[in-house]
């Protein structure tokens, strides 16, 4: 288990401000953000790469804010795998075991490992460099779940492959949580690879932590603005100026929320007269494969509506429709 | 009759492409050409005057076996002490930033700037100072001493080794320490199993390169070490002597057996490295 409180760290201008964490044993956290939000920042002070300059880590109850990396017994795969290009496929798998001092168990371990992660037939190669992108990854999860870490910290571990790789190599991860059990502390902006792999998410904007939970909580309703937008959320409406058809939503506001969200898929539109729905301008449709997108007018706010493309067909922009939203498929947010 | 410049061949600028693939193979051709030509000619000079046996006729006089035995030892005791000095120098400017860092890596490379007797003069007042009196009479003498030309040509070579290592890491990817130290390596093993294998090839240039400056240096060695006959007579510094004795044979025998063993070094170690493109 890992616990991080009330940590801070500065790199240059840019500061990580109060982080609080808790990664339970066997868990998968994935600290997700936008580039620039300071993930990589904190993965590195809670590794020990970095001091921090207050605040405190501790691993299975053990203080270890002042250890050096070496002694964390913890594993890293970094974005760009920084797979040692001078050492054969079998020798960067192994570097970790001969660094502490497992090496006596080194062959079976490997076998296992590889057999799990089906490179066995890599374990010959000589340069790595000669690898494919998918290759280089399953080598990068071998070198370091073979020493068997603490925990094992991933830094957007699939960004730099193509997008059938991406996902065989999110099927071997799954696989791998199954079998294995790691304790996990992913960094990613993806939030494919997040739900994929993660139990709870902590959404991170500007060096903070915006909102934690778990991360089917976190990805489908978030509280907060800032992770709503981060989220790619459409429909960010502040409740003090509501449009027409959705000011009767604020009377029902929580007392500390300033601002709701609607899904665009939430938004009904209709054609007929419908007294219960307020009347909007269509903008503009754009057909999708699957459902068609619409622009919307509500007095002078834009709003963003999925519909069926078949419905999607009559709706020409400059027509008048109506539009309504189910009040529990509001999403309150806090400011 | 064959057109000078064939249709369809130009560049995007209009300019012919067969001639200017012509004269840029010219270009490349006869700078290497140049410097080749130079280089033989020299060897071919040093052979037609003393012939090609002078070398070995030279090695069975005790004075020119003194010279090479000396030059040996020192040039590849200040060039090994100098890497030691140097791989920690140059890792240091490479990897980290500290105030006047810039001012530091300009100061170490005065010795590749300033003249070798500048610096073999600069070695000489140092020891006529109080720290370097009190050395000289209870540590380690230097003045007019084998000590003092390892420490002329440790001077010279460690310049060089650290500008050729400061490369050489700068050229490895501080990721690749970074990921061997969460795999449990400290940053002796780090450095052990990733920055030094990474690194060999400018090692080996560093290296040979440093050794290269020291078995040939003459300014710096006879300004703090002399000139004594059978004492601190080195290779260049035997030339000297010979040459200014009107011995000129036994100066250009010499020369020649500084180039063989020049010479063999550089291959040999090229091949160690497994430099095939050399």
């Amino acid at each position: 288990m890992i616990t991080v409180s009330d940590l801070s760290v500065s790199y240059g201008d840019f500061r990580l401000q109060d982080i609080n964490l808790e990664l339970k044993q066997g868990r998968c956290l994935a600290v997700l953000g936008p580039s620039g939000a300071g993930k990589t920042l904190l993965l590195e002070t809670v590794m020990g790469a970095r001091k921090p300059e207050r605040g405190t880590v501790f691993l299975d109850g053990r203080e270890i804010t002042s250890y050096p990396p070496e002694s964390r017994k913890i594993a890293y795969i970094p974005q760009d795998l920084a797979l040692f290009p001078h050492l054969s496929v079998r020798d960067n798998i192994t570097f970790g075991l001969h660094s502490q001092g497992s090496s006596g168990s080194a062959t079976q371990r490997l076998e296992r490992i590889a057999d799990m992660l089906g490179i066995k037939h890599l374990l010959s190669r000589r340069r790595v460099q000669t690898l494919s992108g998918g290759e280089k990854q399953r080598v990068a999860m071998a070198r370091a779940l073979i020493v068997e870490p603490r925990v094992l910290f991933l830094d957007e571990p699939l960004s730099a492959l193509d997008a059938s790789t991406t996902s065989d190599l999110l099927q071997s991860l799954r696989e791998m949580r199954q079998e294995m059990s790691p304790t996990i502390f992913l960094v990613s902006h993806d939030l494919a690879e997040v739900c994929f792999l993660a139990d709870e998410v902590a959404i991170m904007i500007d060096g903070r932590v915006a909102e934690t939970g778990p991360h089917h909580q976190v990805i489908r309703s978030p509280r907060t603005v800032a992770a709503a937008r981060f989220l790619n959320l459409r429909n960010i409406l502040s409740i003090s100026a509501l449009p027409e058809p959705f000011a009767h939503i604020a009377m029902n506001a929580p007392t500390d929320c300033t601002y709701i969200a609607i899904r665009p898929e939430d938004l009904t539109i209709t054609k007929s007269v419908d007294h219960a729905a307020g009347t909007v301008i269509v903008k503009d449709c754009v057909q999708m494969q699957s459902h068609a997108i619409v622009t919307l007018d509500a007095g002078g706010v834009a709003l963003e509506a999925h519909v069926g493309a078949d419905a999607a067909a009559d709706l020409t922009a400059g027509a008048t429709v109506f539009a309504s939203v189910p009040e529990q498929s509001v999403l309150w947010l806090d400011d | 009759m064959r057109p000078l410049v064939e249709s369809g061949h130009f560049l995007p600028d209009g300019k012919p492409l067969r001639i200017s693939r012509n004269l840029f193979r010219l270009f490349i051709v006869a700078g290497l050409g140049t410097a080749m030509t130079l280089v033989l000619a020299m060897l071919a000079s040093q052979v037609g005057y003393a012939g090609v046996s002078a070398p070995l006729e030279a090695l069975g006089q005790p004075d020119i076996q003194h010279a090479i035995r000396l030059s040996l030892f020192c040039a590849t005791v200040a060039a090994g002490l100098a890497l030691i000095v140097a791989i920690p120098a140059a890792y240091a400017l490479a990897r980290y930033k500290f105030p006047g860092k810039m001012v530091v890596d300009a100061l170490l490379d005065i010795p590749i700037i300033i003249s070798p007797v500048a610096i073999g003069i600069t070695l000489l007042l140092m020891f006529r100072t109080a720290p370097g009196s009190w050395v000289q009479e209870n540590l380690i003498r230097f003045v007019f001493e084998v000590p003092g030309i390892i420490l002329a040509q440790f001077v010279i070579a460690l310049a060089l080794q650290i500008r050729v290592l400061k490369a050489a890491f700068e050229e490895v990817d501080p990721r690749l320490e970074q990921v061997a130290r969460y795999l449990g390596c400290s940053q002796w093993a780090a450095m052990r199993r990733v920055t030094l294998p990474l690194a060999r090839p400018g090692l080996i240039a560093a290296l040979v390169l440093g050794w290269g400056r020291a078995i040939g240096d003459y300014g710096a060695t006879v300004t703090i070490a002399g000139s004594v006959k059978g004492k601190t007579d080195t290779m260049p510094i035997s030339i000297v002597l010979n040459w200014s004795a009107v011995r000129i044979e036994a100066a250009v025998a010499l020369v020649m057996l500084l180039t063989l063993i020049a010479l063999v070094v550089l291959v040999v170690v090229r091949l160690a490295a497994g430099a095939r493109q050399t």
